[in-house]
């Protein structure tokens, strides 16, 4: 048998130091979730949720029909024993809301198409996939586990048992292929994988198997996070792999976790003690005009959205301050943002900058 | 899912050609600067607005 050959049979669980010969679980990259470890937090560690809210980085909040809860959702340094992970997200409820015709909230990830591939959706080889991952909630009961598929129109609905309160358990979750719909094979938003943790009755299915439903929906006795104030649901280790096996969670490190995330959204940010951000190079046009190239970490999923905080500056013959941006020129490989100032000199060179106050960033999303 | 709640929006140009190049908008009370990219989720939900008669893009200053 040749080297490469034993290679692609070998799976290696980490856990026990057992190497087994089975072609499932493959070696290699296996985690498909990007901060899985919630370790990674571009737009802070703490949010006041009322309204669709991308939180950890990956990770958004999400609302169907205006569902009137609210939350407060932090990264946390609470993680299960000995499990290697140094980050969770956590939900707190902070109102109280009875279960509303259709409407929902819940915690979801979502996956460009051209990442999936490998799944033969629509084909009678689509493949498996299985979700693992830690949680713990101060409710216990039956959550729903959602995954939307082909531009939301086609879902399966999975459900976990949180057994204890307060309590980590971690969790696996087969979820069969769709022979029956493929997945597009560009950069938008393909499958999603959804924990709600309120759903109004008007969405609740005890359908099994993929059917075409493109709502956000749960199952039967979904848990209500939002009957009391106060109540919490923790979520780290976060691993989607191919096939239908869970195998150990696939720990990267900050620095690789960052780049991926930084594909879908970065922030150059002024902080205290090593203060000021670059953000990029240029010329005023006029007197009050500055533009500036901004390279980008990394290539972005699309062209990006740009926003700004308080307290930016151009350092130029003196330091005009940005008032807000002008005109967006980017596209995914590198921007060229046009920043409106307080008065300078067109034709002065300059570079444009954070303070080093905690609210001094400027931002680019390219999110799903 | 829910939509963004965008409160104005309103056309930059390009001071050397006077072309559009992208929309300033105010999206869940942020002010942002959106390309006009189909595969950018904001300018993708301007244009859903915009098409279902929610929403109105002003012209850009003269």
């Amino acid at each position: 048998m040749s080297r490469a050959r034993d290679l692609a049979n070998v799976a290696d669980d980490v856990s026990t130091g057992t190497v087994v010969t089975t072609a499932s679980p493959s070696l290699g990259r296996r985690n498909l979730i990007i901060n899985g470890a919630m370790q990674v937090a571009q737009r802070g560690t703490s949010f006041s949720v009322s309204g669709n809210s991308y939180t950890l980085d990956r990770w958004l909040l999400t609302y169907g029909s205006s569902a009137a809860v609210t939350s407060t959702v932090t990264q946390e340094s609470d993680t299960p024993t000995g499990s290697g992970f140094a980050s969770s997200l956590k939900v707190e409820t902070t109102n109280t809301v009875a279960p509303d015709t259709n409407k929902n909230f819940g915690c979801q990830y979502s996956f460009e198409g051209q990442d999936l591939q490998m799944l033969s959706y629509g084909t009678s080889s689509a493949k498996n996939l299985t979700l693992s991952f830690w949680v713990k909630s101060s409710k216990t009961g039956t959550y729903g586990l959602q995954v939307l598929s082909n531009g939301k129109t086609r879902t399966i609905l999975k459900s976990y048992t949180v057994d204890s309160a307060n309590t980590w358990e971690q969790k696996t979750i087969l979820i069969e292929g769709d022979t029956s719909s493929g997945i597009d094979n560009n950069n938008a938003q393909s499958l999603r994988v959804i924990w709600p943790l309120y759903t109004g009755p008007d969405d609740i299915y005890a359908t099994t198997g993929w059917f075409a439903n493109g709502a956000f929906l749960s199952v039967p006795d979904q848990v209500n996070l939002f009957d009391a104030t106060g109540a919490t649901w923790q979520i780290t280790g976060v691993q989607l792999e191919v096939g239908s096996v869970a195998s150990t969670y696939e720990h990267r490190s900050y620095g690789e976790e960052l780049a991926a995330c930084q594909r879908y959204y970065w922030r150059f940010a002024g902080s205290s003690g090593n203060g000021y951000a670059g953000i990029g190079s240029g010329g005023f046009i006029n007197a009050t005009l500055f533009n500036a190239f901004v390279p980008y970490p990394v290539e972005m999923r699309a062209s990006p959205t740009f926003s700004i905080g308080t307290s930016l500056y151009v350092v130029t013959s003196g330091f005009p301050s940005i008032s807000s941006i002008n005109a967006n020129f980017g596209n995914q490989h590198s921007g060229r943002v046009q920043f409106t100032t307080t008065s300078s000199t067109a034709g002065f060179g300059g570079s444009a900058h954070t303070s080093n106050a905690s609210t001094s960033f400027f931002d680019a999303d390219a999110e799903l | 899912m829910e939509q963004m709640n965008i409160t104005s929006a309103q056309y930059s140009v390009d001071n050397v050609t006077g072309n559009n190049v992208s929309i300033q908008a105010t999206i869940d009370g942020v002010q942002m600067s959106v390309p006009l990219d189909p595969a950018n989720r904001h300018y993708a939900e301007i244009m859903r607005q915009v098409e279902a008669g929610e929403l109105v893009i002003q012209d850009a200053d003269s």
